[in-house]
């Protein structure tokens, strides 16, 4: 079961994603028309279940958490194994995706047009503006773009 | 300064392709759904209806299949009869 399907009831996404866009309690309440309180419930529903997530995520790739920021949908850990840092994120536009934070060579790979597809749609998700020249740069570049901001949260 | 970030670990064999990372059938996916292809289906299986017992009707032998916006009209309330009847199915299982 994926994350898209099974960790968040569409509700709670719907939920999850307007408090991404920095809205209230309030105002998230008065949009799905249910009460403050409802939402409150709900909040802390969000955050245990994508923290869950995201153990469940550093359990499956031997990782060791650092932050995780429930919010944003993101979790900073360390690959003991390959000695680098790890970004794991959760969207519903991709679900759960583990990024490996080294020099990653697209050049040679046929993922290339699907990994910026779906970048791009990540990016879009998160309310991130890509710059016209990002087009052009190598995925693992852009993925850096996208995620390299919560690093130094 | 690391400025890369990969899917696949240093070193990890990547396969032909992986789930999440096709956009375009998940989007033919979301189009097709079970809505959108009852109303498709709806709308066939009216216009086969109508063509089939078009001489038994059709005493002034008009073409009228092609007139007037015919299957203009006819997609336009088959759509708003399914979108109607979804709507009320919805509003049913919500409040029972």
């Amino acid at each position: 079961m994926t994350f898209r399907v099974g960790y968040l009831t569409p509700r709670e996404s719907n939920i999850w994603g307007l408090r991404r866009q920095n809205l209230t309690q309030s105002d998230i309440g008065r949009e799905l028309g249910v009460s403050r309180q409802a939402v409150h419930k709900a909040y802390q529903i969000i955050d245990h279940k994508l923290e869950q997530a995201f153990l469940e995520a550093a359990e499956t790739n031997n990782l060791e958490v650092e932050t995780v920021n429930v919010v944003e949908g993101v979790m900073i850990a360390h690959s003991p194994a390959h000695d680098i840092p790890v970004i794991v994120s959760i969207s519903k536009v991709n679900g759960l995706k583990v990024w490996y934070l080294y020099e990653g060579n697209c050049e040679n790979c046929h993922l290339e047009a699907s990994c910026r597809n779906m970048l791009e749609a990540e990016a879009l998700e998160r309310g991130i503006r890509l710059q016209s020249l990002d087009k052009w740069i190598p995925p693992t570049q852009l993925a850096m773009e996208i995620f390299g901001r919560y690093l130094n949260d | 300064m690391i400025e890369n970030a990969c899917p696949f670990a240093p070193g990890e064999v990547k396969p032909e392709s992986i789930k999440g990372l096709k956009n375009q059938s998940s989007l033919l996916k979301h189009v097709l759904n079970k809505k959108t292809l009852v109303l498709i289906g709806s709308l066939i299986a009216l216009i086969i209806l109508y063509s089939r017992s078009y001489s038994s009707f059709n005493w002034d032998g008009s073409r009228v299949l092609f007139q007037d916006w015919y299957i203009v009209k006819m997609s336009f309330y088959t759509y708003l009869s399914g979108m109607i009847t979804y709507y009320f199915k919805e509003y049913r299982q919500k409040n029972s």
